[in-house]
């Protein structure tokens, strides 16, 4: 699989208790990805933040320790990102997703022996 | 998938689950109801053996809830063995019911792991020193009335 040098970075900030039919979204969201044959998705998990409710959540403090942020980036060519979003448009129902032009460096791995 | 076709709907209360609030409400029932009792009968117990003459059941209670809650802390944060509703239902239903002690210790070490120092001391001062203090002021209220 090739990524153009000029691919989109696809960032979607949730949180880790937002579901998709009672499965955590993010992984919905990472098993679609690999489903529809995106380059590659990366979940990462904030120990701090807050979204659109102002809401503060870290995981220093346990009564605050809900609902820590996670961030998917996908990054792939523009017509892929663009055919993966009406899906997000469906499953996201709050948070943020914001898309950046990337320049590709490098993207592969190891031959298989 | 619909909930109909998963059956769910045969059981009423695993459809509850599938409200992400009843969720939280249910894991936080469970955990605080859980913890109460394992309190209450580790106490117990840690009393029978080694007797009155110091607060060993509750020396015990807290000693096992700061090993509990930094056990689960790692298993959540670092090894994702432990969900967010999963926390909810062993850190702060099961250890805060078991013993607020296990919170108060969990914070002050994300603070001296984070080196805030001075907050650290802060924390650590005003939960004993100010304890006391609210602890005399109830004792007071109470022989008023």
């Amino acid at each position: 699989m090739k990524i153009p040098a000029e691919g989109q970075l696809l960032r979607i900030f949730i949180g880790e208790q937002d579901k998709w039919h009672s499965q955590p979204l993010y992984e919905v969201i990472i098993h679609l990805a690999k489903k529809e044959g995106m380059a590659g998705a990366t979940a990462i998990k904030g120990f701090m933040g807050f979204g659109c409710k102002s809401r503060m959540h870290t995981a220093k403090l346990l009564r605050l320790s809900e609902d820590l942020p996670i961030i998917i980036e996908i990054v792939d060519s523009e017509e892929k990102i663009n055919g993966f979003l009406p899906h997000l448009d469906e499953m996201v129902k709050e948070g943020l997703i914001t898309l950046e032009k990337v320049h590709v460096i490098m993207y592969r791995a190891n031959p298989v022996t | 998938m619909s909930m109909v076709s998963r059956g769910i709907l045969l059981n009423p209360f695993m459809a509850l689950l599938y409200i992400p609030f009843m969720a939280k409400i249910i894991a936080l029932a469970i955990g605080s109801l859980a913890g109460g009792f394992a309190r209450y009968y580790l106490a117990g117990a840690v009393y029978r053996i080694l007797g009155t003459t110091f607060p060993y059941g509750t020396l015990a209670v807290n000693l096992t809830g700061c090993f509990l809650i930094g056990l689960f802390s790692v298993l959540a944060e670092e090894k994702f063995l432990i969900g967010p509703n999963g926390r909810l239902l062993l850190m702060v239903g099961f250890c805060g019911a078991f013993t607020t002690f296990s919170t108060f210790i969990f914070e002050t070490s994300n603070l001296m792991r984070d080196g805030e120092t001075l907050q650290t001391l802060l924390n650590i001062t005003l939960s004993v020193i100010a304890g006391f203090l609210v602890f005399r002021m109830g004792v007071l209220l109470g022989e008023l009335i």
